[in-house]
């Protein structure tokens, strides 16, 4: 084993490491709860489960897919504009939009009430069943495919489209065989974000009352408190998540695409009825997913100013940036580091593979249960260190902010690696082997040639995992050292009460500091 | 390779870099508040908004400061039990007994000293062996439209299981702390049998799916979907305040038998409490005549400190006979409950 390849064994196991704390849980089983659950929760969670998952796969995969098309491929009004609109609803937290959705659309609800009012409607439970949480899960994650399918889409040579046109295809032919073959690697690899975000969901699911595995560790938790069966459940949804990451690593296969030329502009002129469709459409989308949440946010926001706001404000806005812009530079640089292993000879290994996957697995631990592992990660290693050398709680009380960091990194990385890997997969064999021949020394490769080339791979990952380390709870909630409240737990603490109306203030702040990460990222990626 | 090495190495030592002045810097942070002032250290699952002017008026009385950290109970409690001997808490302040009788039975807190607070609380609201006490009250019992139902034709929980009710009932989910204490009363009071049947015929009566929040309940009943339903009282009062006249109304139940459901939300003081005289100066100040009021009307709770009188809006609903039954019972019996109702589909 090489040296490269030790660091990269290295960090696989310093972020997996909560991971196999949690997993070290089944060597005491504790079966007569686990019989329990086996007999009365199972059979219900695991249907939930899956329904949600093949509800949200299909949703979020068909709505991210088709706009992603729809604004490489098809040229109409607005077009420049939702292109970045469609990415918006990411810096939304799901939860907020769960209670704003479940606020606007509940029996009780206006909407509802008005048409009680005006027709014979009866009103339905949007409690029942999973068409709500599907809905939900739908329009806050699949921004995730949107955002790699449009990567997807735009790296196609635009000759093989016109090849298909000269051949007489239909534009739908062409869709079903040419560009969506070409964009699936993307397309999948978004939907197991997806996937992987709604496994290890608590939120959303809570607000609606609907069972998923996440459900069945919280009962052994709260309800039974057991930390044990909790964290046996969870290993097992983390092995449920291990074989999604697999399973998308598969299906890309070997197969490599090189392009060295992407679509500038979009070969479909839309015109007359299909522009005005195509609009409307888009149109619609914006308005359920960003514009009709924040609406309300808004108007609630604007009614409780008064009794919500105050200078502490500033300090909730403080810390949440400085943890999601500290994480993300972690993130970052570990994620580089990884990948510029990886990727350090022609032919990848598979070894390298199977560790970044390694590396990756904590997204799919829900937060809490992540930041327990590390709980106890920390608290073995600083019982040792009293043992031995007589310091006492070390990491755990004077370890502060660096064990909240340690938690961020452990789960977010998997969001950082996939597009710098990206950017990494752009970089052709063929530009290095010419900066070679050209005599360049490997520092100057890798300034001149991989640098400006990772770079906007590298932004958008930054941006990613700011958002969702800022829109982070179960973690930050328990990891957080005297001092560093976020604005996700003031979000939390009023939400937690019912207080929806107060709760939109910091829910907006939040957005709004997301938005202004966008913003300079999309700077970032427009002056290249 | 050289290269990626040397590029790696950097990455490494940047990343130790800055997390090992993280550390230091936080580190900093907590000894130069050690050797400030007299402080004392709470970590609390009651909701900021609701401690904060509590604490301010403490200091400002005292000269005590109170930085607090909050959290969710059981993550608290998981945190308190993992910093050991080195916790820098002095108190534990959660909300619903099961919670403190949890953090009692895995041995974090110590007795409280202060024989303040054995006066002012009953004895059923405080911990047998005084490691824990309760500091306000909250009554979960039946709220009702009072459009649709007449308050004769209601009497107890358990009669919100008759058929009678099939289609009009509304209840919050299992999970929630709330509803298990009040069936692990139910629970210690008629046993395993009649509690089956009773959690039974209350799902059977569902007009709805069970639901996440107290306030969806009340509003679910205004909207038409459901006509009775259980709420702990300060939910109702919160609704009051915004709404004076709204179309619902609290029912004391089972006034007849064992009295309404109470939980409470309290304190002990953590065993390895690095100042316990002044947590038990805070403790036996939160159960003074004048921090009792202040502490429950924030939440339109009622006192637990009988001598003390509640807020207006919460007097008028009346005066009800209490479960006088111990909340330490409540806590123990909690994990029963929850088998119960996992059992009969209750979710």
């Amino acid at each position: 084993m090489n040296r490269s390849r030790l660091v990269l064994l290295f960090w696989a196991v310093v972020l997996a490491a909560p991971i196999f704390v949690v997993s070290l849980s089944w060597l005491t089983p504790q079966w007569s709860l686990l019989q329990h659950f086996v007999d009365t929760l199972l059979s219900d969670m695991l249907v939930n489960t899956l329904v949600l998952l093949v509800g949200v796969a299909v949703g979020a995969g068909i709505l991210g897919t088709g706009l992603a098309w729809l604004v490489t491929l098809c040229d109409f009004p607005g077009r420049r504009w939702f292109e970045w609109l469609f990415f918006l609803p990411f810096v939304l937290p799901a939860y907020v939009v769960a209670f704003v959705y479940l606020g606007l659309f509940d029996f009780a609800g206006p909407i509802q009430s008005f048409l009680r009012e005006m027709t014979s409607f009866k009103g339905i439970d949007v409690r029942t069943g999973s068409a709500s949480v599907i809905l939900v899960f739908t329009l806050v994650f699949y921004p995730y495919v949107y955002m790699l399918a449009r990567i997807g889409f735009q790296s196609q040579r635009y000759t093989f489209i016109e090849a298909g046109q000269t051949l007489g295809a239909s534009s739908f032919k062409i869709f079903w065989k040419v560009s969506l073959p070409l964009a699936r690697p993307s397309i999948v690899a978004g939907i197991t974000l997806a996937l992987m975000e709604t496994l290890s969901d608590f939120g959303v699911v809570s607000i609606f009352n609907y069972d998923t595995f996440t459900t069945v560790i919280y009962s052994a938790w709260e309800d039974y408190r057991s930390v044990e069966v909790a964290a046996q459940v969870a290993s097992l949804l983390v092995l449920f998540s291990f074989l999604l990451i697999f399973a998308e690593r598969y299906s890309r296969g070997r197969a490599k695409f090189y392009t060295d030329q992407c679509l500038v502009e979009p070969p479909y002129r839309l015109k007359g009825w299909q522009a005005l469709l195509a609009s409307v459409v888009s149109i619609l989308v914006v308005t359920l997913a960003f514009a009709l949440p924040v609406t309300q946010l808004l108007i609630w926001a604007w009614q409780n100013f008064a009794v919500e706001w105050g200078g502490h404000y500033w300090n909730l806005i403080w810390n949440s940036l400085l943890l999601g812009v500290m994480a993300a530079v972690m993130a970052v640089a570990v994620a580089l580091l990884l990948l510029s292993i990886k990727y350090r000879k022609r032919e990848r290994s598979r070894t390298d593979s199977l560790l970044l996957g390694v590396a990756s697995m904590g997204y799919a631990l829900p937060g809490s249960v992540m930041a327990i592992g590390l709980l106890f990660v920390f608290m073995m290693i600083d019982r040792g260190m009293q043992h031995w050398f007589g310091i006492e709680a070390l990491l755990l009380v004077s370890g502060g902010l660096g064990v909240l960091l340690y938690a961020y990194l452990s789960r977010f990385i998997a969001v950082a690696l996939g597009p710098v890997e990206g950017a990494f997969e752009s970089v052709q064999p063929s530009y290095v082997e010419a900066a070679q021949t050209m005599g360049a020394g490997r520092f100057t490769i890798f300034r001149r040639v991989y640098l400006p080339l990772v770079l906007p791979g590298a932004a958008v990952a930054f941006l990613m995992v700011a958002v969702d380390v800022m829109k982070e709870l179960p973690a930050t909630y328990l990891l957080r050292p005297y001092g560093w409240d976020t604005l996700a737990i003031q979000v939390y603490e009023l939400a937690a009460e019912g207080l929806y109306e107060r709760a939109a203030l910091p829910s907006l702040a939040l957005i709004a500091i997301s938005l202004l990460i966008l913003w300079g990222v999309k700077r970032i990626e427009y002056r290249r | 390779m050289k290269l990626k090495q040397w590029f790696s190495g950097i990455l490494s030592a940047l990343f130790m870099w800055s997390a090992a002045s993280v550390m230091s810097l936080s580190a900093l942070a907590v000894s130069a508040q050690a050797a400030d002032e007299p402080e004392v250290v709470v970590y609390s699952s009651r909701k900021e908004h609701l401690i904060k002017p509590v604490f301010d008026a403490f200091t400002k009385e005292t000269g005590i400061k109170v930085s607090y950290l909050t959290g969710k109970d059981n993550a608290l409690i998981e945190r308190v039990k993992a910093e050991g001997r080195a916790t820098p808490a002095d108190v534990l302040m959660t909300v619903d007994a099961g919670n403190l009788w949890y953090a009692a039975s895995q041995d974090l807190f110590q007795p409280i000293q202060t024989q303040q607070v054995a006066k002012a609380i009953p004895a059923h609201l405080r911990d047998p062996q005084g490691l824990w006490t309760g500091l306000s009250i909250r009554a979960r019992t039946i709220v009702y439209s009072t459009e649709r139902v007449k308050p004769d034709e209601l009497s107890s929980y358990e009669a919100l299981a008759e058929p009678q009710w099939k289609g009009r009932l509304c209840l919050r989910t299992a999970k929630k702390v709330y509803t298990k204490s009040l069936v692990s009363a139910l629970l210690a009071h008629n046993g395993q049998d009649k509690t089956e049947q009773m959690v039974k015929g209350w799902v059977s009566n569902l007009a709805s799916a069970p639901m996440a929040k107290d306030s969806h309940i009340m509003d679910a009943i205004l909207a038409g979907q459901c006509d009775v339903g259980l709420v702990n009282t300060y939910y109702f009062g919160r609704l009051q305040e915004k709404q004076p006249d709204v179309a619902l109304k609290l029912f004391w139940a089972n006034q007849n038998s064992t009295g309404t459901h109470v939980n409470v939300s309290g304190a002990g003081v953590l065993k390895h409490a690095k100042h316990p005289e002044l947590a038990n100066k805070l403790l036996s100040w939160l159960v003074s005549e004048q921090a009792q009021g202040l502490f429950a009307s924030l939440n339109k709770e009622y006192p637990a400190n009988p001598e003390v009188p509640a807020d207006p809006l919460v007097a008028k609903w009346g005066r009800f006979k209490q479960d006088d039954l111990n909340l330490q019972k409540v806590g123990a019996l909690q994990a029963d409950a929850v088998r119960l109702m996992q059992r009969m589909g209750y979710r």
